[in-house]
């Protein structure tokens, strides 16, 4: 009603040296947003309360003024409510009926012993979840896997588009550029001992043998984790997990096999497909700056390196993506029932899932030293 | 067809919202076209209709959530689908809402949900602010020590009650009530329903509902907007429009009252 017209602070003061406080101005909270108005200081003995003059009084104004009037009448003085018209009063009772019975607040649940007690069994309590994830999902889903054609297939040629195909243009730059880095940074030492050939030597061992494979993991995780998180997040939010209990069919089943199986599918072709566009990144290096041309350079690439090294690049990919959709999917699972936890969920599930695919290739690289590949 | 039978309205003061004229199309489909509605200051509407004759569309744009294809909105005498920045925020200040599965912030506390509305747009000192936020989750009817507990272990009724409490937060002179009694029981919804016309007495809302329940539509509300062919086919008391001899209006209204009876 009056959101345009200059409002009236409200204010409390003396009707001249007599008895009687006189309420004037805006009681709301845009009123009091202004200024909040006090009691005087020389109150003594009997008080009259004259409301009259209020322009107008919401609940934020009949709490300001129930507090001055707790604050008298906790001081001993008698208040006179004469002078409060009806409407007033009835705004006083609504606001003094329904204030809350003063809950102290918490505060033992946040000091840091506390909290370092409640991560440490949150830690200890993880593996064990997590574990617990894998093993209902292999039961859910290993008695699908014996029936291939009860697999949902559709949902997997879904997976694999969104996982893949939409990848392609991304992970082809990226790999590109990584190449060309390679390149860049390897050729100049290696030109100075005129070593130039030696560059298809360089860029097939670190571009098959790890770079392909752990950047298509990195993108994956990235791209699609992060979306399958989100995805069954919001899906256990909405109870459209619980729908799917209820239904009869195993969230894991429809969920989480579709998704592992487009990316077993998927990844070992994007590391191929990664493998190629960061050779090529190399070899345009390679031929542009350092004087070995493509004929060359795939020429040389079979003395290089031998036949191993691929495929000690393409076996890994499954075994990321066994990683990363577990990882994720576990986390879509464990979402509470607050939008923020998604958030949070989707976050852990990208750093987990990046973190446990780089332990695995660190320890894929122990194990194929020692087996001399 | 008969002609719909619209009450005239009361004449003593300017609508609170005033809709002319209001087409809202989606693509192919129309589902208002030259829709008329007044809303009187102080009163509290119903607002009913079969599913998809676009009660919580009308609602959303009333709210200025949802902009018509064509026609004309004021509300508390401006016109709505013309404001832009300051004066839309002051306006939308004006408003309470409260969405049909409650729409309270996840990560905060009930009263943080209402304080934070408080402490977005008045300046007011913390123990005062966190006090009304107390006030409004005593109006709203929920119990002390749900104050500090998160929407997720809230029960359906009380997200409902904690949505109030938000939509009255900064006192608003109109108050948007979508489904606000659905999935409450006989008793909460009678106290639902008695609450709102409380606070419509003593602090001087109006208050626009959509609801099904017919108790709720006889007992709570003064007059009742039926939603029909694309428009407002009929706008009177409950008990008038239990009576009506219009045939469209008759059907609804049977199939409402055997409900209830039954």
């Amino acid at each position: 009603m009056t959101t345009d017209e200059t409002r009236t602070p409200p204010s409390l003061h003396w009707d001249g040296p007599g008895t009687t406080l006189i309420c004037r101005g805006d009681w709301t909270w845009e009123g009091l947003s202004l200024r909040t108005p006090t009691l005087p200081r020389d109150i003594a003995g009997a008080v009259t309360l004259q409301t009259a003059d209020i322009t107008e009084l919401d609940t934020a104004g009949a709490l300001c003024l129930h507090r001055h009037l707790a604050a008298l009448e906790s001081r001993g003085e008698a208040v006179n409510r004469d002078g409060i018209p009806p409407h007033h009063q009835a705004v006083l009772q609504l606001v003094d009926q329904h204030r809350l019975p003063s809950v102290p607040e918490s505060q033992a649940t946040d000091n840091p012993l506390h909290r370092l007690g409640e991560r440490s069994l949150g830690l200890l309590g993880r593996p064990p979840a997590f574990l617990a994830f894998v093993g209902a999902v292999a039961m859910d889903t290993a008695p699908k896997l014996l029936k291939p054609h009860r697999i949902r297939w559709r949902e997997v040629v879904g997976e694999i588009d969104h996982g893949g195909v939409r990848a392609l243009p991304i992970l082809g730059l990226l790999i590109f550029l990584t190449g060309v880095v390679i390149a860049y940074q390897g050729g100049a030492p290696l030109q100075q001992y005129g070593a130039n050939i030696f560059l298809v030597d360089l860029l097939s061992l670190t571009m098959l043998r790890e770079m392909a494979p752990l950047m298509t993991a990195i993108i994956v995780a990235g791209r699609t984790g992060s979306a399958y998180t989100a995805q069954i997040g919001t899906m256990h939010m909405t109870e459209e997990v619980d729908a799917l209990r209820v239904i009869g069919i195993t969230p894991y089943e429809m969920l989480v096999l579709p998704k592992l199986l487009a990316l077993l599918i998927v990844m070992p072709l994007l590391t191929i497909f990664a493998n190629v566009f960061g050779m090529l990144g190399g070899m345009t290096v390679a031929s542009l700056f350092f004087d070995v041309g493509f004929a060359e350079f795939l020429q040389r690439m079979p003395e290089a390196i031998a036949t191993s090294s691929f495929w000690v690049g393409i076996i890994k990919a499954p075994v990321f993506a066994i990683l990363i959709v577990m990882v994720s999917c576990y986390h879509g699972f464990h979402v509470e029932r607050s939008t923020e936890s998604v958030g949070r969920a989707t976050t852990k599930s990208v750093v987990q899932g990046i973190f446990l695919v780089i332990v695995a290739d660190a320890a894929f690289s122990v194990v194929f030293n020692m087996l001399n590949l | 067809m008969t002609a719909p039978a619209i009450a005239s309205p009361a004449p003593e003061s300017s609508p609170v919202i005033r809709v002319s004229g209001l087409c809202t199309r989606f693509g192919t489909t129309t589902i208002h076209e030259n829709l008329d509605l007044d809303v009187q200051r102080g009163e509290i509407l119903g607002l009913v209709g079969g599913s998809g004759t676009g009660k919580t569309v009308l609602l959303r744009e009333m709210m200025l959530l949802q902009a018509p294809s064509a026609g004309r909105i004021e509300i508390l005498g401006m016109d709505a689908t013309r404001l832009h920045g300051r004066r839309l925020q002051a306006l939308r200040q004006r408003m309470g809402v409260l969405f049909q599965q409650g729409a309270l912030f996840t990560g905060l506390t009930v009263r943080q949900n209402i304080s934070m509305v408080i402490r977005e747009h008045a300046r007011l000192d913390h123990d005062l602010c966190h006090e009304l936020a107390g006030v409004k989750i005593g109006l709203a009817g929920l119990p002390a020590d749900a104050a500090d507990k998160y929407p997720d272990t809230l029960s359906g009724g009380m997200v409902k009650r904690a949505a109030l409490a938000r939509a009255l937060a900064l006192d608003p002179e109109l108050l948007f009530l979508d489904e606000p009694t659905s999935g409450l029981d006989p008793i909460s919804t009678t106290a639902f329903d008695d609450r709102i016309a409380t606070l419509r007495d003593l602090l001087g809302l109006t208050v626009i509902m959509i609801t099904h329940d017919p108790e709720s539509l006889r007992r709570a509300t003064d007059r009742v907007a039926f939603l029909a062919h694309r428009r407002v086919w009929a706008l009177d008391t409950m008990d008038a429009l239990l009576e009506s001899t219009d045939e469209t209006t008759r059907a609804y209204f049977q199939g409402v009252r055997t409900a209830h009876q039954g």
